[in-house]
């Protein structure tokens, strides 16, 4: 990991105008004030943002890296919009990214996390689907827990797959609810470098809540939101769609 | 990539100039303003994402020429090179995306510089203005660029009027911002609307869209070609002027904010070879003004309403005849006045369409007086012509996509038209001359054998009038049309699988004075092959109205003149071997029938085949071609294109019903064009350079090194153009064509042209000095251009431009 953050550096350093953490710290933080405020716009400008970068240098993989995330929270923008027809798009050109990413550095756990998240998610809209990319899903997953059996926001993937997998397709809530807490446990001394992702400290307790909603626990489900409010006060997700539902 | 970076910081820390850019981006179906999508100042790391309305601002851009790469997902990325940010201007760059048909993972889509001309299947090319820009000797008019397509040809050095693929020149369609306009040029052909200088002011230029043929069903009653200008609006945010001077005018560009919602672009321009070159002996030197506005107005974020005005005064005196430089002109007097004001209202209606209409006012006035001077140098009047036509076009269009696979577009033309010609004309009674080689000598009648052996070419023959035959014939032609047409079209873009497009239509046009109505059906069809591959085809039935001239003419019976037509078909491949490079090869044929000529003289073995005194619709004729073009765009540093036609336009003679060759059936026409360009701010030393006595002193010459320093050179090759020999009748001294003799059995020499041109650019704190120099015809090749035929029977040629050295500066402020 440090030879990649390193290479990233001398690259960025001759190839960007500004310092190049400056550069992917900025797009962090777009993407951060798009999340607060829910907003297309601000997202696809954080998405722009990384896309210049690319354009620099198309090699950086951590530039895919953020571009496929921003399209990630874009197609969770569009579903709740309910275009499905946008979000595939940008689900697509994600999941080309991400293959890009692994392509390019093959120890990058959460670019193969977010990989198998993102199919997981072109599952759900097209079920289709399942056939050519479930085993694949899983088969990423499991490549990331190898990398970086400590990380997170792998297992909150895991758990997210396991809660909308049916049953008889292998899904278990019970399962879900295991690889939630675990990750849970492991956000609270996640401590990523800077320039890495480091998503998920606030929301995994969205997903727990949802969960409990599934599970018909409303009570357990607000606990969790009001956690997740209590690391993230400028969460909207939960603020305001999840905690809304269950009020 | 790391030295151009390195290279771009360095220059914008030396100077610390620099400009803004916006625009706007919009699907180029719907026209709907695109959000989120991303524009990328290439080689920077500068660039914005477009909000709600579509617009991007991007600040802070060191000055200097970019790429700009336009992206958003769904769509298919495109670039565009060479885009200009001069200091303190804002430079507007809009662009139209084109939703990616091939969609799905794992498909890289690469950003073409070439972008899709509307509903264009085959024979288009769309231009914007950094290429008018840099185009040499096409610079600025954009008539003359369009010749470097294979399938554009110009009469002579003197029009930039443009034949396309064998047609007339009347036979193509000027529309700008949904206006069509009539008369663009300056000296309009009456009735026709051609003209030898663009009157279009090309600061105003934001694209052009041409089709060299088979154009789609919105655009009617023309049939060889469509040239589709769409102008920029005025600055928005600042008011900003630039002047320009050159050997063929001087001109002033206004432009700037009228209100919040509103914005104006005004420019002035005037020739001044009268000034320049009066003193030199020339006897026709053209003077002309043009004038051009346009008024934006945003009346909601949905709807626009735009002012256009274009107009010209021309005029031109020839004085002294027999001189072979005016192909034996007489004495003349032209003056024209020729102007479109215009109104463009668009509301874009719906999510998935838009409706845009326009109204039209065009009049043009054409003065001649045509004389001799008499024994007391009084002006003898023999033709006078005051022909007025005024034309109301009301123009209306519907663009809807009804789903990803079908769009659809049908809307609705009329036109008012009157036309008032007012024409006198007094023959010249027919003289026979009598020879001598004194005066003490008596003039005699002679033979043809006599005059050729002892009176041609010699210097001591006495022409003698001995006897007048005929009668002083004066005709007065007052006619006064007045006469409506209407049109109506639909077209279906359909794209049922991705690597098919089919593009069907058709248009119906009526004219009142002749109660004839056409049917025109159009078809075209895209195949991806792969996604830089495509084979194209598309064909047509496309109809014309017989021109004004006819119809408003005294001769025979107009209102049975039917409208002609020609038979199109194209079919050809188009493929991408790089983003920056596009290669087409294609294969034409035109069938033209009912063309209007005059009817032949029954049984005539005199000096004329022709009834000039009846229009029929009487012509058929062919032109059938293989056209290719490669063609670079000016991605990095250099651009070219080269392209080779071989092509045989011919009519049928109805006298033996024969083809024969048509007067502008060059046969082969090649064109090679290419520019390089050096950015000497990229040279350590150029920054002190910059700032010495030297620099200052002789910036001015050519070979000095400038910010940025272009030079482009052209080469053009047409075969020999065609012609019918003359006979010369020393009885009348007068030349002739025997009504029995084949028409174009000879040709003239082929023609070859080589210029060359320097571009200059100084960016300078608070303005901008662009200087240009071009060579006309470097190595000085004698092409000819006609004979002019003396009427003591010899004849001398008349040549196209000979080496000649232009120059000129724009300042921008």
């Amino acid at each position: 990991m440090k030879k990649y953050l390193i290479i990233l550096l001398t690259l960025s350093t001759l190839l960007i105008g500004q310092n190049p953490d400056d550069f992917i710290l900025s797009g962090k933080k777009k993407i951060h004030s798009a999340l607060e405020h829910w907003n297309e716009q601000e997202m696809m400008n954080a998405r722009a943002h990384f896309e210049r970068g690319l354009h620099l240098n198309d090699k950086e993989w951590l530039f895919r890296y953020y571009i496929a995330y921003c399209n990630d929270q874009l197609v969770h923008y569009y579903q709740s919009k309910g275009d499905k027809k946008t979000a595939l798009t940008y689900l697509n050109d994600g999941i080309k990214q991400l293959n890009e990413v692994i392509k390019l550095n093959k120890d990058f756990a959460d670019g193969y996390g977010l990989l198998s998240s993102m199919y997981g998610e072109k599952m759900g809209i097209q079920p289709w689907t399942g056939i050519m990319f479930g085993s694949r899903s899983s088969t990423l997953i499991r490549k990331a827990i190898q990398l970086e059996p400590n990380n997170p926001r792998l297992y909150m993937i895991q758990g997210t797959s396991a809660m909308f997998t049916p049953e008889k397709w292998g899904g278990s809530k019970e399962e879900a609810k295991e690889l939630y807490l675990k990750a849970a446990e492991l956000f609270k001394t996640d401590n990523p470098p800077p320039l890495m992702p480091h998503y998920g400290k606030s929301d995994i307790y969205a997903w727990l809540g949802q969960l409990e909603v599934k599970l018909g626990h409303p009570d357990e489900a607000k606990m969790y939101y009001e956690k997740a409010l209590e690391i993230d006060p400028n969460n909207n997700w939960v603020k305001k769609q999840l905690l809304p539902r269950i009020k | 990539m790391n030295k151009k970076i390195g290279l771009i910081l360095f220059i914008s820390g030396i100077f610390g100039a620099t400009g803004s850019m916006n625009g706007i981006v919009r699907d180029e179906i719907t026209h709907q303003p695109l959000a989120g999508v991303n524009v990328i100042i290439r080689g920077t790391d500068l660039g914005a994402a477009t909000d709600n309305e579509g617009i991007f601002r991007i600040y802070d851009v060191p000055v200097g020429s970019y790429n700009i790469h336009v992206s958003m997902i769904g769509y298919e990325p495109i670039s565009r090179a060479n885009v200009h940010v001069v200091p303190q201007r804002n430079t507007v760059v809009n662009f139209d995306l084109h939703q990616q048909v091939l969609q799905g993972e794992g498909v890289e889509v690469t950003a073409t510089f070439f972008e899709k001309t509307k509903d264009a299947i085959t024979s288009s090319r769309t231009v914007d203005i950094e290429e008018i820009r840099s185009d040499p000797v096409g610079a600025y008019d954009i008539m003359s660029m369009m010749q470097a397509l294979p399938s554009v040809i110009s009469g002579s050095d003197q029009t930039n009027e443009i034949i396309v693929r064998g047609g007339a020149p009347g036979e193509n369609l000027f529309v700008m911002d949904f206006l069509e306009i009539p008369y663009p040029n300056h000296y309009p052909e009456q009735g026709k609307g051609g003209g030898p200088i663009t009157m279009v002011d090309t600061e105003f230029i934001e694209r052009i869209d041409f089709y060299a043929g088979a154009f789609p069903a919105r655009y009617g009653e023309k049939l060889s070609s469509v040239m589709d200008v769409t102008l920029r609006e005025g600055n928005k945010e600042k008011h900003q002027m630039q002047s320009d001077l050159n050997m063929a005018g001087f001109g002033l560009t206004l432009e700037g904010p009228l209100t919040e919602k509103s914005s104006y672009l005004y420019s002035m321009k005037r020739s001044f070879m009268d000034f320049v070159i009066s003193s030199t002996g020339l006897q026709a030197i053209p003077k002309y003004w043009s004038s051009q506005g346009k008024i934006s107005y945003t009346i909601s974020p949905t709807q626009k309403l735009n002012v256009n005005f274009i107009g010209g005064v021309d005029e031109i005196n020839i004085e002294g005849e027999n001189n072979p430089q005016l192909r034996g002109a007489e004495n003349v007097d032209f003056l024209s006045r020729q102007a479109t004001l215009g109104l463009t209202y668009k509301n874009l209606f719906s999510k998935r369409g838009y409706f845009i209409t326009s109204l039209g006012q065009s009049w043009v006035n054409l003065n001649t007086d045509v004389y001799e001077m008499d024994d007391q140098l009084e002006r003898d009047f023999y033709y006078r012509q005051n022909d007025l036509e005024n034309d109301l076009s009301f123009r209306s269009e519907v663009v809807y996509k009804i789903s990803d696979i079908l769009e659809f577009n049908t809307g609705l033309t009329a036109k008012y038209l009157n036309l008032d010609y007012d024409n006198w004309f007094e023959d010249r009674p027919i003289e026979l001359f009598g020879y001598s080689l004194s005066t003490n000598e008596i003039p005699e009648l002679i033979s043809s054998e006599e005059f050729y052996a002892t009176y041609f070419d010699n210097p001591n023959t006495i022409a003698t009038p001995l006897d007048t035959i005929g009668v002083l014939d004066t005709l007065k032609n007052k006619s006064v049309l007045d006469y409506q047409k209407y049109g109506g079209f639909f077209h279906f873009n359909l794209t049922p699988v991705s690597f098919l497009e089919i593009s069907l239509g058709g248009r119906y046009d009526y004219v009142t004075f002749t109660e004839e109505g056409s049917f025109s059906p159009r078809l075209g069809l895209k195949w991806r092959l792969s996604p830089v591959l495509n084979f194209n085809l598309a064909a047509g039935r496309y109809f014309q109205p017989p021109f004004n001239i006819y119809l408003n003419s005294v001769r025979g019976t107009p209102e049975n003149l039917k409208n002609y037509y020609a038979d199109q078909i194209v079919g050809g491949i188009e493929y991408f071997p790089e983003a920056d490079t596009r290669i087409t090869l294609e294969y034409y044929v035109k069938e033209y029938a009912d063309m209007v000529t005059f009817e032949m003289l029954e049984g005539s073995n005199g000096k004329d085949s022709l009834n000039w005194y009846n229009v029929i619709n009487g012509g058929e004729g062919r032109s059938k071609g293989i056209e290719f073009f490669v063609q670079k765009k000016y991605s990095r540093n250099w651009y070219g294109s080269f392209s080779w036609s071989h092509s045989v336009s011919e009519g049928v003679d109805p006298r033996t019903n024969e083809y024969y060759p048509w007067n502008y059936d060059y046969r082969n026409v090649i064109n090679l064009v290419g520019g390089y360009k050096i950015r000497y701010t990229e040279f350590e030393w150029y920054d002190n350079y910059k700032n010495s006595i030297i620099a200052k002193a002789l910036s001015w010459l050519p070979f000095m090194p400038s910010d940025e320093y272009e030079i482009s050179v052209k080469y053009r090759y047409m075969g020999g153009r065609p012609y019918t020999p003359k006979q010369y009748d020393h009885m009348t001294r007068s030349w002739y064509v025997n009504a029995e003799d084949p028409w174009n059995t000879e040709r003239y020499e082929p023609y070859m042209r080589f210029d060359i041109m320097i571009q200059q650019r100084f960016n300078f704190k608070r303005m901008n000095l662009v200087t240009f120099w071009d060579i006309i015809n470097v190595v000085n090749r004698k092409n000819p251009w006609d004979y002019v035929l003396l009427d003591d029977g010899t004849k001398q040629m008349s040549w196209q431009y000979t080496t000649m050295p232009i120059g000129g500066m724009i300042l921008e402020f």
